[in-house]
């Protein structure tokens, strides 16, 4: 139980400290611009995500699955 | 130690690596759907986005050649139907049918380009050109990029039928050219149903 | 050319592919340094005078060129190629047992447009109006419009446009040959989670590079189109641009945005994710101990790799009114930290305990933990929306993006160049000089960057050639001209590293096959390796591949490939 403690405060810790370019350089600008862009503006913008967002996720997920599938092959 | 860095060659000219199985060919042709299918929802993407994101007032709709590319849409899967009817005879080992069939889809996707060909054409008469107004545009750039990728479908399908890839066994070329034909047929349908909607 | 000669240039060979992109990324890299110092010479004296410049004095046009072109080329050229194609073609094959890539010619052609493209590119440079000045994000309408914009706007643009274009199927082709050869190639026994992890981070990457840069291509061609066609995907109505009304009319600047950073922000991960599997490689190495937590490393190289993705979405994704977006925006963008953050505690726990070697390889590994948290610290301030309006544009945001993609990702090459050079030359470089180069290009790095954040919070604004005018800013001029010391001087410091690099090349003392008791594949056959590899070998692979310090066992590392009766270790399942 100390030990998970350890482990957890050691985790919180760098989560904390150690994260990456969580921002793209254009982060508040596009946030901003979308924002600014009226209710029709947001809808298409949120339509125009998914349609980019769910193909890349669904190949992505199925290219990780082809190479679990390919496991325990032989040549 | 082995010899210098750049002994390491091996000649372009060579013949089929001995350790590369056929199985990869299918693998590599579905990732690269993987990849056009990302750029044609791209221009999907960028078609909602800026019809949404437009300030500029009413754009006048244009009026699009419903019959003809109706008819084309039919050419199209006629193609892919042909093109599995003549795998399905290469599978049964007859080979002068195999060709005929294989003919027969090549001509008819031939056919289809020749119909969006006259669709542009049809619309430029009305004045209607790529630059004319937004969904003009898009029009030409939907129908545009899957004919250019049509074009390259139509090479591999001549290249198969006319000269055999050294890498590749005629199984294998068939099987990779029907992928990525029925795949094009596919986009397309989503194309047309994408004009019906938008209407 | 002779026949032969051609046969060389253009081999199939991937080990010699990997060396033409790693050349090819040495030379994009001395590019984008010397276009970087010469920004550095202009923000320290901006009224200081260069020779090839009419008139003596950088423009602010200039340095905007300058500006467009390092990035491009350092992003492109430089942080896409040499973690990803240069290493990754040499090694993929190798370290999963397969004899070449599975497609062979696109492998080759990869490569010459990968050339072509960066061609296409500095030409810019020498047609009329110059290079470009939109930067490496080429935002319209400054982009779409052609020359009427600005100079580089016109011929400059378009063959920045071309050159990413070619660039973007140069790298789609050279995904689709990683993603194949990694699932249809390995040796038998090769499982998936027994892949080492630069082959999983190079397999994930690959996917990224797979799905982004197509979108890439589209929003290209779509640029491209307004620019030449009349189009206007991007240009809005009603636009004066010098006192010419443009006729374009129903397009949206917003719209590039959205397309551009759908491929932006997997490309930093991109360019980021190679190292970090080369890290996680050289870690256990030399600290001859398993990577600690090997199913969370790949579960987070995953991670990584799709949050990469929804992180864009949640830039662009506005919910509305609700009050709560705003901290559901934040909160998701941080997310990606999560595994980011697992992956530095893995490594940490991967050096807990470990006989720790300090060869230069390691040097530069643990390099990359250091400046990967110092810049990804950064990086929090900068996922807060309401911090972020203060930060965003100013130096804060260069300081940050160059500390883990200009130092982190490049100490991840410098690294696997270090460490894999015994296996690709034959030959070894020399310890000392590798030292000294690591020592002082950290220095240098922190001395660059550290006050750069300072400068940011200032209110220092990127992208402007010249800072002494701003009255609130006078002050901190002595900060530019440190920065620019400093930079001038690590840059003098890389002479150390060519240096090493070519000497030893050609005198370096011989190498022994497995210099750094390994225990992955690449390690098992001589140095440089022959053609196919592995001979008439059919490998087989019996274990994970970082088994270090197994108890029981008779030396402090057991290659993957041992039979286990050898060995005494049973064959360990994992």
């Amino acid at each position: 139980m100390k030990k998970l403690a350890i482990i957890a405060t050691i985790c919180i810790a760098i989560l904390a400290m150690a994260a990456p370019h969580a921002a793209g350089q254009g982060c508040a600008m596009c946030y901003q611009n979308a924002a600014a862009s009226g209710a029709k503006g947001q809808e298409a913008l949120r339509h125009g995500i998914m349609i980019l967002l769910i193909p890349a996720l669904a190949l992505f997920g199925g290219i990780v699955a082809a190479i679990y599938r390919r496991d325990n092959f032989s040549q | 130690m082995s010899g210098n860095w750049m002994s390491s060659t091996a000649l372009t000219t060579e013949s089929a690596e001995p350790g590369i199985p056929q199985r990869v060919y299918p693998t590599g042709m579905i990732l690269t759907l993987g990849a056009i299918l990302m750029f044609f929802m791209a221009l999907f993407s960028a078609w909602v986005v800026r019809k949404g994101l437009s300030t500029s007032p009413l754009e006048a709709p244009i009026s699009l050649p419903w019959r003809l590319l109706s008819l084309n849409t039919a050419l199209l899967f006629a193609s892919s139907g042909a093109l599995e009817a003549s795998r399905r005879f290469l599978r049964a080992g007859d080979t002068a049918k195999f060709r005929i069939w294989w003919c027969a889809a090549t001509i008819l996707g031939v056919a289809f380009l020749v119909g969006q060909f006259e669709a542009w054409r049809e619309l430029e008469g009305q004045g209607i050109y790529f630059a004319s107004n937004p969904d003009a545009s898009f029009f030409f750039l939907f129908t545009g990029a899957h004919a250019l990728h049509l074009i390259g479908g139509i090479a591999g399908l001549l290249i198969i039928a006319l000269k055999p890839l050294r890498q590749l066994t005629r199984n294998t070329a068939t099987r990779i050219a029907a992928i990525y034909w029925h795949f094009l047929t596919l986009i397309w349908a989503s194309i047309f149903l994408l004009l019906i909607f938008a209407k | 050319m002779s026949a032969r000669g051609a046969a060389r240039l253009f081999s199939t060979d991937h080990k010699v592919i990997g060396l033409q992109y790693l050349f090819l990324s040495l030379i994009a890299v001395t590019t984008g340094m010397i276009l970087s110092l010469l920004m550095r010479y202009h923000l320290a004296w901006p009224a200081g005078r260069l020779p090839f410049i009419t008139g003596g004095i950088m423009t602010p046009e200039q340095y905007l060129a300058l500006v467009t072109m390092h990035g491009t080329i350092m992003v492109f050229f430089v942080l896409t190629t040499a973690p990803q194609n240069a290493f990754g073609t040499y090694f993929l094959p190798l370290q999963i047992g397969a004899r070449e890539m599975a497609f062979p010619v696109l492998n080759m052609l990869g490569f010459w447009l990968t050339s072509a493209a960066f061609i296409v590119l500095l030409a810019a440079f020498f047609v009329q109006g110059g290079a470009p000045i939109s930067g490496w994000t080429a935002y319209p309408p400054l982009s779409g419009l052609g020359d009427i914009t600005g100079p580089g706007e016109g011929m400059g643009q378009t063959l920045w446009i071309v050159s990413i274009l070619i660039f973007c199927v140069a790298s789609v082709i050279s995904s689709i040959n990683f993603i194949a050869t990694t699932i249809e190639m390995r040796a038998s026994g090769m499982k998936m989670m027994r892949m080492p992890l630069t082959v999983w981070a190079w397999f994930i990457t690959s996917i990224l590079i797979l799905l982004s840069f197509s979108v890439l291509l589209a929003a290209g061609v779509l640029l491209l189109l307004d620019r030449s066609f009349g189009t206007s995907f991007f240009v809005p109505a009603g636009l004066v641009v010098t006192g010419q009304l443009q006729s374009h009319s129903g397009g949206s600047p917003l719209l590039w945005q959205h397309l551009f950073w759908f491929f932006g922000h997997p490309e930093v991960y991109i360019a980021i994710l190679p190292g970090m599997g080369v890290t996680s490689q050289l870690l256990s190495n030399f600290s001859r101990k398993p990577v600690f937590g090997y199913p969370a490393m790949v579960v987070t190289l995953s991670a990584i790799g799709v949050l990469g993705f929804s992180v864009w979405g949640h830039h662009m994704f506005v919910s509305g009114m609700s009050p709560y977006s705003g901290f559901t925006f934040s909160v998701l963008t941080m997310s990606i930290a999560v595994p980011s953050a697992a992956k530095t505690f893995n490594w940490i726990g991967t050096l807990w305990g470990g006989k720790i070697q300090f060869r230069t390889p390691m040097l530069f590994a643990l390099g990359f933990v250091s400046i990967f948290i110092t810049g990804g610290l950064s990086g929090i301030f900068l996922a807060q929306p309401a911090v972020d309006n203060m930060l965003h544009a100013t130096y804060f945001v260069v300081a940050h993006l160059h500390l883990v993609m200009g130092v982190a990702a490049i100490f991840g090459v410098f690294a696997a160049t270090y460490y894999w050079f015994p296996k690709m030359f034959g030959r070894v470089m020399n310890e000392t000089l590798g030292k000294l180069h690591f020592w002082l290009t950290f220095a240098g790095a922190y001395a660059i960057f550290v006050p750069m954040h300072f400068l940011g919070i200032a209110g220092g604004i990127r992208r402007y050639a010249d800072d002494s005018g701003a009255a609130y800013l006078v002050g901190l001029q002595p900060l530019h001209a440190f920065m620019t010391v400093a930079a001038f001087c690590t840059a003098a410091v890389q002479l150390i590293f060519f240096w090493n690099f070519f000497a030893s090349m050609k005198s370096g003392a011989p190498a022994t096959p497995n210099p750094w008791d390994a225990t992955t594949l690449e390690w098992a056959v001589p140095s440089p390796p022959p053609p196919d590899n592995f001979g008439s070998t059919k490998i087989t692979v019996y274990r994970g591949p970082y088994e270090y310090s197994v108890p029981g066992a008779p030396a402090d590392f057991i290659p993957q490939n041992l039979p286990p009766t050898t060995t005494g270790d049973g064959g360990f399942p994992a």
